[in-house]
């Protein structure tokens, strides 16, 4: 069994009559990369505040390393955060800013040669050497990002957290970036808890992903797991692009289910024969043939993106759902197109949208 | 955010035509000229002997210049003391003031606690009691505590003003809460998050809130008029007011001391100009 | 708990003295309106002696009045120049800084110096004003001898003086309005006049809301010009509350009764500006 670096039990948290966190019990084993993944205002920037002591939890306990942390401080906790602002010190140089967190270390302080040997070493991790002297303000978006990196990894913490660290950068650089990091996480190898509301990130840096919505954790997976197996509407329609087509439907028994005028086999279960449910279609998994499980109709609307198109179909029964045809295409709006799905691709999901069906 | 604190923006907002511009000129001039003037005439009336003060047509730029009124004031007053005393009880003032109100600031800023809601409403409203008011009990209270006469009977009252509270609490509340949070995540205390966070960063807020301070000390009138009684404790007003009560008014020797009395401002004045036209004064009555 | 602790530690030494020098001396206020005794003396509990005296005495009513009537005469007069002067420093860029500069020195000048600079302008016989008033009608004025000339001069005082102070507060006011709304009103054909009158003044409320506050609260207190002026005189027109209640402390010796009317200027203060915030937040 692997080591538990991080637990929450039965965490509750209570801004007056708003709850930002509902009963969340989570373990995060040492050197695990682990992702919140929400929409904004879902609780997951709360959680890591919570396990920063920047709030108090309302009830339930955390534990670092197996130790209660509720009432302490957050300057007790050796835990290092990076935030979506980075946070430096704007009166204070780069090397400063990293030397920051080992002020409070009255041992270390004495010894100068070791501090500006860490400073230098943690800016070396980040590439950021030639920039110690300077002040955040002359520095760029991603320069200020890395200086956060290397005054939080300056001094060895228990855990990282990092708010959308990345959230702020432009496009290409936040891709260099999160492999950076990944890489640099490999390298040091502590409890990561990372927050984003991009999917894309939590997908490909995450050993697992913790999907918030409304202060209570939806679901808590591996990225595979989270992606091939929703566990309702929410994570379903949250994780993955362009999003999960939803189609109303009724089950017919058996594993089969009855979609306006199609009729759509799943591996899943679907029921007593007549319940209503909701069917969920990735426009990914989409085949641009005829096969086992047909949708069809006319062409609405056409979207190339460059490797592939994606197609908005309607039909008698159903409208605006949208599919991906691989390449370019030479459908046009008006065409009929057809696709299909592969039992496995056909997800079930209550009615009401809060559970997988079951 | 930090950045923008003490920052001017742009001065004109839309091209103004050129009868507006000729009209502000105009006005601007006149105000001028009313606002320097009186300056202008002490400054003459300071270096012009008892008599010709009171020729007419009088003469404007007296042809001999006479010494007499400063040499009077600095023999046969304690001009200087009085200068002392002010410059003194006004850095004191303002120092500890900065301390405290600083303090205060942080706390109802970004700290959390029971009862905050009632201090800060408390402290706002105290804004609205008229100090003159108070001057009564004030006397007792300071006469009980045998500090009639002496410095602390000035010093210590003035620390009660809570305006210079809201002034910097309004600095503070625009740095972000992430700086603050970062800090204590890196094991700052909160005495260390307030001097090397805090401080550094509303530095431009202490300054003006120094201005003002010592400002306001330095034309206070009432209150030490009331409680210090000895000629050699007293501050410049107050010393120099007593100079019109003597039978015979000794105009020459007050415009001279007027005259001086302007100038220990106006050197703070010319050195911090930027911070005594700072736009950010109005946000001290803003609170 | 601990962070509480934090918190109030950081807010003891300004409640401390707070609570010394502000609350204990209103509480004290309080009950020295019901005590008779000189500074020497000891306090006597009187009952309501002085309260029953003060709606009696003529020069209670005497006094507040004088000082409502400066202010009437004073804050109008003030704010109309400030904001006439804050248009005209926004309107010029040559020469800005030195005209902010030289508007505001006076405001730097304690009032009693500015008071005192004001006898060389009023002096009968070597004021400024009288020198031209001698020229043009051969006659000297005694602007501070004459009963209905005194109140208004002294208000000329705090008009010199303060004058700077609000045209710069106006000016950061007018400063900080959003630009894109003037550049669509001067889109839409709006002129200067237009632009004022229902852009500037309007957006400008809150300042001026807290400006008329603060500036009533300030010149209801009125006491260093008249002080060195008039001292009350002549026959008490330029009387205020404040310089009734520094005499009866020092020159009539009585403290109980000057508690008493420093507790109808507490009384004059809250009601004056109770009423703005009423007009104010009346119109919104």
């Amino acid at each position: 069994m692997t080591e538990i670096a991080i637990e929450f039990r039965s965490v509750f948290k209570k801004f007056d009559d708003f709850v930002a966190i509902r009963n969340l019990n989570l373990l995060i084993r040492k050197q695990e990369f682990l992702v919140l993944l929400g929409p904004s205002g879902c609780g997951k920037s709360t959680i890591l505040n919570l396990l920063a002591g920047i709030e108090d939890p309302t009830s339930g306990e955390i534990f670092v390393n197996g130790k209660l942390v509720n009432y302490l401080l957050p300057r007790y906790r050796n835990v290092a955060m990076v935030f979506q602002s980075y946070a430096l010190y704007p009166h204070m140089t780069v090397a400063k800013n990293i030397e920051y967190p080992l002020k409070s270390d009255k041992g270390l302080s004495r010894n100068r040669d070791k501090i500006t040997k860490m400073i230098a070493q943690a800016a070396e991790l980040v590439d950021i050497t030639d920039q110690l002297s300077k002040k955040p303000p002359a520095l760029s978006g991603g320069q200020r990002q890395r200086v956060a990196l290397a005054r939080a990894l300056v001094r060895d913490p228990e855990v990282f957290l990092m708010d959308e660290p990345l959230s702020n950068l432009d496009a290409q650089l936040r891709d260099t970036m999160r492999y950076h990091l990944i890489n640099l996480h490999r390298k040091i190898g502590k409890a990561t808890i990372y927050v984003t509301h991009d999917q894309q990130e939590a997908m490909t840096m995450a050993d697992r992903i913790v999907v918030m919505n409304e202060g209570s954790a939806q679901q808590i997976g591996t990225p595979l797991e989270i992606y091939n197996s929703p566990v309702n509407k929410f994570v379903a329609g949250f994780v993955g692009h362009p999003r999960m087509n939803f189609l109303p439907g009724k089950s017919l028994g058996n594993r089969s289910v009855q979609v306006g005028e199609f009729k759509l086999t799943s591996s899943r279960d679907t029921g007593q024969k007549g319940t209503p449910l909701v069917v969920g279609l990735r426009p990914t998994d989409a085949k641009s043939k005829k096969g086992y499980n047909n949708v069809e109709g006319k062409i609405t609307a056409r979207e190339f993106t460059g490797t592939d198109t994606i197609l908005t179909l309607s039909s008698g029964s159903i409208e605006g759902v949208r599919f991906r045809h691989i390449g370019g295409g030479s459908d046009i709006e008006g065409d009929t197109a057809c696709f299909s799905y592969a039992p496995e691709n056909v997800h079930i999901f209550n009615e009401d949208g809060k559970g997988r069906f079951s | 955010m930090w950045k923008l604190i003490g920052k001017q923006r742009n001065v004109v907002s839309l091209r103004p035509t050129p009868p507006v511009i000729t009209v502000s000129y105009s006005v601007l001039f006149l105000a001028a000229i009313v606002s320097i003037l009186p300056f202008l005439y002490i400054l003459s009336t300071s270096v012009k002997d008892t008599q010709s003060l009171f020729s007419y047509p009088p003469e404007w730029i007296p042809e001999q210049l006479f010494w007499g009124n400063y040499v009077k004031l600095f023999q046969e007053t304690s001009f200087l003391n009085w200068t002392f005393n002010t410059i003194f009880i006004g850095l004191s003032i303002t120092i500890l003031k900065l301390i405290i109100d600083a303090m205060a600031a942080y706390s109802l800023a970004k700290l959390q606690f029971i009862g905050k809601h009632i201090i800060s409403s408390t402290l706002l409203m105290a804004v609205a009691i008229p100090v003159a008011a108070l001057i009564i009990p004030l006397f007792f209270i300071v006469r009980d505590m045998g500090l009639l006469n002496t410095y602390w009977a000035l010093i210590l009252p003035a620390l009660a003003n809570p305006l210079g509270i809201f002034l910097l609490r309004s600095f503070i509340v625009s740095l972000p809460d992430e700086l603050i949070h970062s800090a204590r995540l890196d094991g700052a205390s909160e005495w260390r998050v307030f001097t090397q966070l805090i401080l550094p960063l509303i530095s431009s807020g202490l300054v003006v809130h120094a201005v003002f301070t010592f400002m306001l000390q330095y034309t206070n009138f009432l209150w030490p008029l009331v409680a210090i009684q000895t000629e050699t404790r007293q501050v410049l007003t107050v010393g120099i007011s007593s100079l019109k009560s003597n039978f015979v008014v000794d105009w020459g020797l007050i415009s001279a001391a007027s005259l001086l009395a302007t100038i220990p401002i106006t050197i703070l004045f010319i050195a911090l100009q930027r911070f005594f036209l700072a736009q950010s004064l109005s946000s001290a009555l803003k609170g | 708990m601990r962070r509480n602790l934090t918190a109030y530690l950081f807010l003891t030494p300004v409640l401390l003295f707070f609570g010394v020098f502000l609350i204990w001396p209103g509480i004290t206020l309080f009950f020295q309106t019901f005590q008779t005794g000189g500074i020497m003396s000891p306090a006597i509990v009187v009952g309501t002696k002085n309260w029953e005296r003060t709606f009696i005495d003529p020069l209670v009513l005497k006094t507040v009045w004088n000082t409502i009537r400066y202010c009437l005469m004073a804050i109008p007069v003030v704010f109309i120049i400030a904001m006439v002067l804050a248009l005209a420093l926004n309107s010029v860029r040559i020469g800005h800084t030195a005209f902010k500069t030289i508007i505001y020195y006076p405001t730097l000048q304690p009032i009693l110096i500015a008071a005192l600079m004001f006898t060389f302008v009023l002096h009968q016989d070597f004021g400024v004003l009288n020198i031209i008033m001698r020229a043009i009608t051969g006659n000297p004025v005694n602007f501070l001898g004459n009963e209905s000339l005194a109140m208004p001069t002294i208000a000329l005082v705090e008009v010199w003086k303060g004058v700077g102070f609000w045209t710069l507060l106006f000016l950061a006011g007018i400063q900080n309005l959003p630009r894109d709304l003037y550049h669509a009103a001067e889109l839409d054909g709006a002129g200067p006049f237009r632009r004022f009158f229902q852009l500037t003044l309007p957006l400008l409320k809150p300042t001026f809301f807290f400006s008329i506050i603060f500036a009533t609260i300030v010149n209801l207190q009125v006491f260093d010009s008249i002080f060195i002026l008039t001292d009350g005189g002549p026959f008490h027109s330029t009387a205020s509350t404040t310089w009734y209640i520094y005499r009866s402390l020092f020159t009539f010796n009585e403290p109980g009764y000057g508690a008493t009317l420093s507790f109808v200027l507490v009384i004059v203060v809250l009601i004056l500006t109770a009423l703005q915030s009423f007009a104010f937040r009346d119109r919104n």
